[in-house]
């Protein structure tokens, strides 16, 4: 029994100025995982990888049972993947590229892909080019989604979209990801965006997975503290990922938030003022901080 | 390639994509065809060579249109993420390309040349000219698959580009030589076709380069690790 949409191992890849070394990701089946990163962090590598568009220097990728790039025409059959730079045929109409998919894709739900019409506005007539990019978006979104796959990637989608646009397609995301029980990949640098669709959360910078956790676990064990230095003092405190200081006062961020950490702190001399708890952003960065 | 082999039914799939796709624009190049054909026809000398320049420019841009529009655009347009997200390898991928390429020069390129051979035989206009006529269309062929080729391995518009203009210039440089071959030159007036040892062997030379060209870019595209 395969309990893996996909399993990555030890993937490494090097090109003239990136380098991913012995990468180590894998997703449950049913699971929503997003992959943050910066900009060059890996992200559409990783995703490129996962696909069989890209063959990594070391390293075996296992997605649905399938043995990656070797197998993946087998694999594709049952993958759904849409990304920020997917463009459709623009002087085609949405109708011709459901009937495309549907020649390829037996299991293409009409009926699903006509509810999915009305949910996006859509209409299947128009040509691509007459669409604007979050129509466009949601055109593709609707053509992958229509085809049941068992796991969806979606690399960026929603960048360059405008913030209406975004909330529009994230909405609509989050309450079909909720009706079925697909598993998905999904990868971008907006943070909120990953925050309300993911089960578990990646970090990834520089080619290097950073954290892997599930939501809550980030947000409970995450918190920024900050204190009022006691003349006692200590330079670090165990636990500590950064400790700014200014003046008398420091602000401290932990990743072992607990009654114990606020415990070392004050051992350490630093009285607590106020404890806070980290958006995932803050985290994001902090943990691309501490890992540079 | 067993892969791409066994992947047949998408790689036909693409094809007919392909094909669709161009049909259009296809139907008015034919159109075209068919006038400069009827030009021809009229065996006038100013008509015909008129015609035979026209001739030439339909072949150089179908094929141009082909390459841009069907390979390079792909990429520049970002409609080759959208392909590569369906079931087929970069090999099944780039065997589609190669495959509705052809099928979308060869058919009108072989109707342009069997119409002008038509149109040479039933009118009064010289059948010595045969050769040279058939060995240009020969050489535009090999040029199409060159810069085919170019488009297939770089998707690049730039070096596709290149390759162009640097195999229309030669066409130009290859029509000067060939006309002033004894060989061919003392038959062009004749009243049947005259294939000799050296048109015949330019024929050959010409074809076995067609098919060198496109095994070579299927065998580069298969080495090919990454795509995208």
């Amino acid at each position: 029994m395969q309990h893996y949409a996909f399993d990555m191992r030890n993937i490494s890849i090097r090109y003239p100025h990136f380098a991913m070394e012995n990468l180590n990701l894998s997703l449950a089946k049913g699971q929503v995982l997003g992959l943050v990163g910066v900009n060059g962090a890996g992200k559409s590598t990783t995703i490129r990888i996962l696909m069989g568009l890209v063959k990594a220097d070391a390293g075996q990728v296992d997605v649905l049972g399938y043995q990656l790039p070797a197998q993946q025409v087998q694999a594709k059959y049952d993958i759904g993947f849409a990304s920020d730079d997917m463009r459709l045929y623009k002087n085609q109409t949405l109708q011709w590229h459901m009937d495309f998919i549907h020649s390829i894709f037996p299991n293409f739900d009409h009926g699903y892909a006509k509810g999915l019409l009305q949910r996006f506005e859509l209409i299947a007539d128009q040509k691509i080019k007459g669409l604007s990019h979050g129509q466009r978006v949601k055109a593709c979104l609707l053509l992958v989604l229509a085809r049941r796959p068992k796991l969806l990637v979606l690399d960026e989608p929603t960048t360059g979209l405008d913030p209406v646009a975004r909330d529009e397609v994230i909405t609509e995301l989050a309450d079909i990801l909720r009706d079925d029980e697909r598993s998905v990949l999904f990868s971008s640098h907006n943070t909120h965006d990953i925050e309300k669709l993911s089960d578990q959360i990646a970090f990834l910078d520089k080619g290097k997975l950073l954290a892997l956790q599930d939501k809550e676990s980030f947000v409970q064990s995450w918190a920024r503290f900050r204190c009022q230095l006691l003349p006692q003092a200590q330079d670090s405190v165990p636990g500590a990922v950064s400790i700014r200081r200014s003046g008398q006062l420091a602000e401290v961020i932990t990743d072992q938030s607990s009654n114990d950490f606020a415990v070392a702190l004050q051992q350490a001399g630093f009285k607590v003022i106020e404890q806070h708890r980290m958006s995932l952003e803050e985290i994001f960065v902090a943990n691309v901080k501490r890992n540079r | 390639m067993l892969t791409a082999l066994n992947n047949t039914p998408m790689i036909k799939r693409l094809i007919v994509k392909d094909w669709q796709l161009m049909k259009k624009s296809l139907a008015a190049y034919m159109l075209g065809g068919v006038v400069i054909i009827g030009m021809m026809g009229m065996a006038t000398p100013l008509m015909f060579n008129t015609g035979a320049i026209m001739m030439i420019t339909l072949m150089i841009v179908i094929g141009a249109r082909s390459a841009i529009e069907l390979v390079v655009n792909e990429k520049k347009d970002q409609t080759l993420a959208f392909m590569m997200s369906l079931p087929v390898t970069a090999q099944d991928y780039a065997l589609a390309k190669l495959g509705a390429n052809l099928a979308l020069y060869l058919v009108p390129w072989l109707l342009l040349v069997l119409g002008m051979l038509l149109v040479i035989v039933s009118t009064p206009v010289t059948n010595g000219v045969i050769p040279l006529v058939v060995l240009v269309s020969v050489f535009i062929l090999l040029s199409y698959c060159c810069y085919l080729a170019t488009a297939l391995l770089s998707y690049s518009e730039g070096y596709t580009i290149t390759v162009m203009i640097m195999t229309n210039l030669l066409l130009n440089g290859f029509i000067f030589w060939i006309i002033r071959m004894p060989a061919v030159h003392t038959t062009l007036e004749a009243p049947t076709a005259s294939w000799n040892s050296t048109t015949l062997g330019l024929l050959l030379a010409g074809t076995v380069l067609v098919v060198g060209v496109l095994v070579l870019t299927a065998y580069l595209q298969k080495r090919k690790t990454s795509f995208l």
